[in-house]
């Protein structure tokens, strides 16, 4: 085989599509002719991406789930071990929100200053107005 | 006389459907037969933007991105040309797209190897050539190396690239699915392939790296 037939079957060697008679050829010639060989190691750098059937390295296939019912199998398997995290979320969520209301529902709300400028019962009953922006001070008498 | 239909009236399979039927059963409000063209079409799909992207968050994305363009487009598609060409083309623009997006960083070709593909490296430098072609996809360092290298490139030459050795599309089938003319094609290919022979004889000449020297 010469160099130029060999290097034109490189693609075809990568993707292992040549009978077992025609690769011993490619191999023994690269064994012979350290250009072709050099020129093969070349073409190897890109060959992993370019020349492989599925595009290259696929990790979630080296982790032995490439087939699809298995791939599904992992996805739900992934979706269920995010589950009890996103139930964890949640319950915090509610623990706030209960919290939140309970606040709420126990605190006197601040009047604003036109409630507390037109309110007819007196100052003193008026509770936590001393947290709001204008202190009572600035509007006695 | 029947043919698969016949067969599985025998059988009491359901007969499968093709692109064409799917599509048109989609038109007609059937958003599930999407899902099967998809199901029939991701793994295509996914090879074809991991020659382009190494990151598999962005191939899936990717992927995905296609699908919904394809899914949005239906209206577009005509049934003259096979749904996977349709899909394919749609994924080599959004490929495209994205590697245009990119910035291109040549300057980090021969700067910091992984141990992965210093390993690769290695094994380049000592193994067979029958034990390159074995163990190669199995090996991170191999790939991210060859991106690496593949990233070096302008985008034009990568997408020429990829395309011709890595999907082995016709000049033709390139200048139609790119909508350029053939010469562009055949140029755009020579000139990437010199490009991507300069880069390799970067990575191979480093000193850091040091294989095939």
């Amino acid at each position: 085989m010469s160099c130029f037939e060999t290097r034109k079957q490189f693609a075809n060697f990568w993707r292992k599509r040549l009978d077992r008679g025609q690769a011993v050829l490619i191999t023994d010639h690269l064994r012979e002719c350290s250009s072709c060989d050099h020129s093969f190691r070349a073409f190897a750098l890109t060959a992993p991406v370019l020349h492989s059937a599925f595009g290259g390295y696929d990790a979630s296939a080296h982790r032995g789930i490439a087939g699809s019912a298995i791939y599904k199998l992992r996805t739900v398997r992934e979706s269920n071990r995010h589950a009890p995290q996103a139930g964890k979320w949640t319950a915090i969520a509610m623990v706030l929100a209960a919290s939140m209301v309970a606040y709420v529902a126990t605190t006197v709300p601040n009047p604003s200053l036109t409630e507390v400028l037109t309110s007819p019962q007196p100052v003193s009953t008026l509770s936590s107005v001393q947290d709001s922006a204008f202190p009572l001070d600035d509007f006695a008498g | 006389m029947g043919g698969l239909g016949a067969q599985a009236e025998i059988t009491g399979e359901v007969p499968v459907r093709t692109d064409q039927e799917l599509v048109a059963d989609v038109r007609a409000g059937d958003s599930a037969a999407f899902g099967e063209l998809a199901g029939r079409y991701r793994r295509r799909i996914e090879s074809l933007c991991r020659r382009f992207f190494s990151d598999p968050e962005l191939v899936r994305d990717l992927t995905q991105e296609c699908f919904l363009r394809a899914f949005a487009g239906l209206d577009s598609y005509r049934c003259e040309m096979p749904f996977a060409t349709w899909i394919r083309t749609i994924a080599v623009n959004a490929s495209y797209d994205e590697l245009r997006r990119r910035r291109r960083r040549p300057e980090e070709l021969v700067a910091d190897f992984t141990s992965a593909e210093a390993q690769w490296g290695e094994l380049l430098n000592h193994a067979s050539p029958e034990e390159l072609t074995g163990i190669a996809e199995e090996r991170r360092g191999a790939y991210e190396l060859a991106h690496r290298l593949l990233n070096s490139l302008r985008p034009e030459d990568r997408l020429v690239l990829v395309l011709r050795d890595g999907e082995e599309m016709g000049v033709n089938e390139i200048a139609q699915t790119l909508g350029w003319s053939e010469a562009k094609v055949k140029i755009r290919a020579f000139r990437a392939r010199q490009a991507l022979r300069k880069q390799a004889k970067r990575v191979i000449g480093s000193r850091r790296f040091g294989f095939l020297a």
